[in-house]
C-alpha cells in the first residue's frame, strides 16, 4: 500500500493516502486506520485522527524515538496489500431537517450556485445518501459526502467564516455536508437545521447513554425534509427526553479496486 | 476532602488536568492544562500525581475561601498570589486554615496560573479526564468556567510530603522569547525564503487568542502557488481538511499564522508551515496578548532531545528529597 509520511512536530506523523475526497479514498483511510490500530505497532500509538485523505498518528515518545517510529510506520504501510472490496459496519440513520427560511438562509445561494431551484436543491439533499467520512473539528460533528454523485451539490464556502453557527445547522461546503453539533464558528453554507442533537455531553436522550456522540464514521444518513410544525413537535419531544432516533444496523460493501 | 468557596471567579477559571486521550476521532480535543509544565510543578510540590486536577486561571485570577484546612501550591503565571492579603510565594506548599482567603490578581507575567490542592480537585471525570472543555460543555465543574458562589472539593490525599520548586522551574514556562518548531506537514506550500523570513522576524500575540488557538500578527510567509481543486478550496493555503496536532501553525487564509492550543479543533483546512515542539507549547500558552517572540526551526531529533530533557527535569523534581 502507498502512503506518504509527513512530520507534525515531535509526537505526531501524518499519513497521506490520497488527494481527492471520494468514497474509495475515505474507505482506504478507514481500513488503514483500523489495520494500524490492530497491528504490532499499536503499543507505540497513543491515538489516531482519520480524516478524508490522511491519518494523523500520535506516537508515544516514552516508547519510541520519532525517526524509529517513522521507519516502522513506513515499513508497515508498504507491507500491506489493499483488499479489492471492503465491508464495514454502516448504520442507516434518518435525521429530520427543516430546510431553507430563517434556519437555512443560504439555501437560495446554494441553489443558484448549482443552477437549480431551491425545491430541487432540497430534493437532492433529502433524497441523497450521505456517508459519514469523519467526525471532526468540534465534538461529534459528522462530515459527509453523497454516495450518489448525480445528486451531489457543490458550493463555495464563506469568504469570511461566521463567528457563530447555531447547533443543529446543516452546512454545505464544496461537496461536503457538516452537521454542526455545538454552537461554533463555521464557513459552510447554512441550508437547514435539525431539531435533534447529534452531541450530548449528558444523556438527555436514551441514544446518548453509551456515548456523547450520536454518529460514527461509516454511517449512512438520510436528511429527510420536515415542515415547521414537525420541527416544533420533534423539538418538544427532545426537550421531554422521549425522542427516539431512527437507526438501523447494517453493513456496506465497497469496491476499492477502481 | 477539602472544600473551597469561590468568592470571585476571575476572568476564566477552569478545572484542568493532563487532558483526554483517544477522543480526537470523536471531534473532542486533547484539552487539559494549557501550560502542562506548570500544572505538573504545582502538583509535584504537593507530591500529587501529575494527573491530579488543578485550577487554571487565565489572565485575571480568582478569590477563594478555604472552608476546611487545606494544603495548596501555586505555579505558572505571576498573578500576585496572596493569602489573607499578604504576599505568598509560588512553588511553595501552604497549609491553609478554615476561613483563609487566597486571592490572585491580574497576571504580571504569563497568562495561566495553576492552583494545586493536595489530592487534586474533584470534578466530573468525563471520557477519562476531569479537564473542563467549555465548548463541549463537559468535564470539570459542570463543563464550565467557575462562577461566584461555586463550591469546590478536593479528593482524598495519600501522601503528606511537600517540596519547594526553585525559581528556575517556575520561570522556565514564562521564557517564551523563542518558540521552537519542526517543519511540516505541508512544507510544499512555503518557499525557502518564506522559512527564512519566518524565523528572522518577530511575531506578536493577538488579543483574539484563547485556549483553542493563538493568533499572531507579523510578517506573512510567502505562499508557493499550488494546484487548486474543488476539494482543496480556492484560497492559497486551503487544503483538504486534515488532523490538527496541538502546536500546529496554520497559515489561515494565506495571511494569518494561528498556533493550535490544547482545545483546538481536531481538524483544520489550512496549510501548516510547522508544529511547535511539545515543551514549547507550554511556553506558547503563557504568552499574553501583545507579547512578542521569534520562531526557531529545529530538526525532529533535536525536538525529541529537548522534550526528553524537559520531561526529565520535571520527573527529577518530583523525586527530590523533601524539605
Amino acid at each position: 500500500m502507498q502512503a506518504e509520511i509527513r512530520w507534525c512536530g515531535d509526537q505526531h506523523l501524518a499519513l497521506l493516502i490520497g488527494e481527492v475526497v471520494n468514497l474509495q479514498t475515505v474507505l482506504r483511510v478507514v481500513d488503514l486506520n483500523r489495520r494500524l490500530l490492530d497491528s504490532e505497532l499499536s503499543p507505540l500509538i497513543v491515538e489516531t485522527v482519520p480524516t478524508w485523505c490522511s491519518i494523523l498518528v500520535h506516537f508515544d515518545v516514552e516508547e519510541v524515538r520519532p525517526r524509529d517510529f517513522a521507519r516502522l510506520l513506513d515499513e508497515f504501510v508498504r507491507g500491506l496489500i489493499q483488499a479489492d472490496t471492503l465491508q464495514i459496519a454502516s448504520r442507516q440513520v434518518t435525521l429530520p431537517v427543516l430546510y431553507g427560511g430563517s434556519v437555512g438562509p443560504d439555501l437560495e445561494f446554494v441553489a443558484e450556485a448549482n443552477g437549480i431551484s431551491a425545491a430541487e436543491a432540497v430534493r437532492r439533499l433529502a433524497e441523497g445518501t450521505h456517508f459519514v467520512g469523519m467526525i471532526s473539528f468540534i465534538p461529534g460533528q459528522a462530515n459527509c459526502m453523497w454516495i450518489e454523485p448525480d445528486l451531489a451539490l457543490s458550493t463555495p464556502k464563506y469568504v469570511q467564516p461566521r463567528t457563530l453557527t447555531p447547533e443543529g445547522t446543516v452546512g454545505l461546503g464544496g461537496s461536503s455536508i457538516a452537521l454542526y453539533s455545538v454552537p461554533s464558528p463555521g464557513g459552510f453554507q447554512m441550508v437547514g437545521r435539525m431539531p435533534v442533537p447529534t452531541y450530548a455531553p449528558y444523556p438527555i436522550l436514551p441514544a446518548f447513554e453509551a456515548s456523547p456522540i450520536l454518529l460514527r464514521v461509516g454511517d449512512r444518513l438520510r436528511l429527510r425534509s420536515i415542515d415547521r410544525d414537525q420541527y416544533d413537535t420533534i423539538a418538544q419531544s427532545v426537550r421531554e427526553g422521549t425522542y427516539a432516533y431512527q437507526i438501523e444496523e447494517s453493513t456496506l460493501t465497497v469496491d476499492l479496486s477502481s | 476532602m477539602v472544600a473551597f468557596k469561590v468568592l470571585s471567579p476571575g476572568l476564566s477559571t477552569t478545572i484542568q488536568d493532563l487532558g483526554r486521550e483517544r477522543c480526537l476521532d470523536l471531534g473532542i480535543p486533547v484539552g487539559g492544562s494549557a501550560d502542562v509544565f506548570s500544572h505538573r510543578i504545582a502538583n509535584a510540590v504537593l507530591a500529587n500525581e501529575p494527573s491530579a486536577a488543578t485550577l487554571e486561571m487565565m489572565l485575571i485570577g480568582a478569590r477563594l475561601e478555604a472552608l476546611e484546612e487545606a494544603d495548596i501550591a501555586v505555579a505558572g503565571a505571576d498573578m500576585h498570589f496572596q493569602i489573607n492579603g499578604a504576599d505568598a510565594a509560588m512553588g511553595h506548599a501552604f497549609q491553609l486554615k478554615t476561613g483563609d482567603v487566597m486571592s490572585f490578581g491580574k497576571a504580571r507575567r504569563g497568562c495561566f496560573g495553576y492552583l494545586a490542592v493536595r489530592g487534586g480537585f474533584a470534578g466530573a471525570q468525563v471520557l477519562g479526564s476531569r479537564s473542563t472543555y467549555v465548548a463541549g460543555r463537559l468535564g470539570g465543574h459542570f463543563g464550565r468556567a467557575l462562577q461566584r458562589g461555586d463550591r469546590l472539593e478536593s479528593l482524598a490525599a495519600s501522601n503528606l510530603d511537600s517540596w519547594r520548586a526553585g525559581d528556575e522551574l517556575l520561570v522556565w514556562p514564562l521564557q517564551h522569547e523563542r518558540l521552537r518548531f519542526v517543519r511540516g506537514p505541508q512544507p510544499e506550500y512555503f518557499s525557502e525564503a518564506a522559512y527564512r523570513a519566518f524565523v528572522s522576524e518577530p511575531y506578536t500575540v493577538s488579543p483574539r487568542s484563547n485556549r483553542m488557538a493563538y493568533r499572531l500578527t507579523g510578517p506573512v510567509p510567502e505562499v508557493v502557488p499550488m494546484p487548486r481543486t474543488v476539494d482543496t478550496g480556492s484560497g492559497s493555503t486551503d487544503i483538504i481538511e486534515d488532523g490538527n496536532a496541538v502546536g500546529a501553525i496554520q497559515i489561515a487564509g494565506g495571511v494569518e499564522p494561528i498556533c493550535m492550543g490544547r482545545d483546538c479543533p481536531t481538524s483544520g483546512a489550512y496549510a501548516k508551515i510547522g508544529c511547535i515542539i511539545t515543551p514549547d507549547v507550554s511556553r506558547m500558552s503563557q504568552m499574553q496578548p501583545g507579547d512578542t517572540f521569534q520562531f526557531e526551526e529545529v530538526s525532529v531529533d533535536e525536538a525529541y532531545d529537548i522534550s526528553a530533557q524537559v520531561t526529565a527535569v520535571i520527573k527529577a523534581f518530583g523525586q527530590a528529597p523533601a524539605r
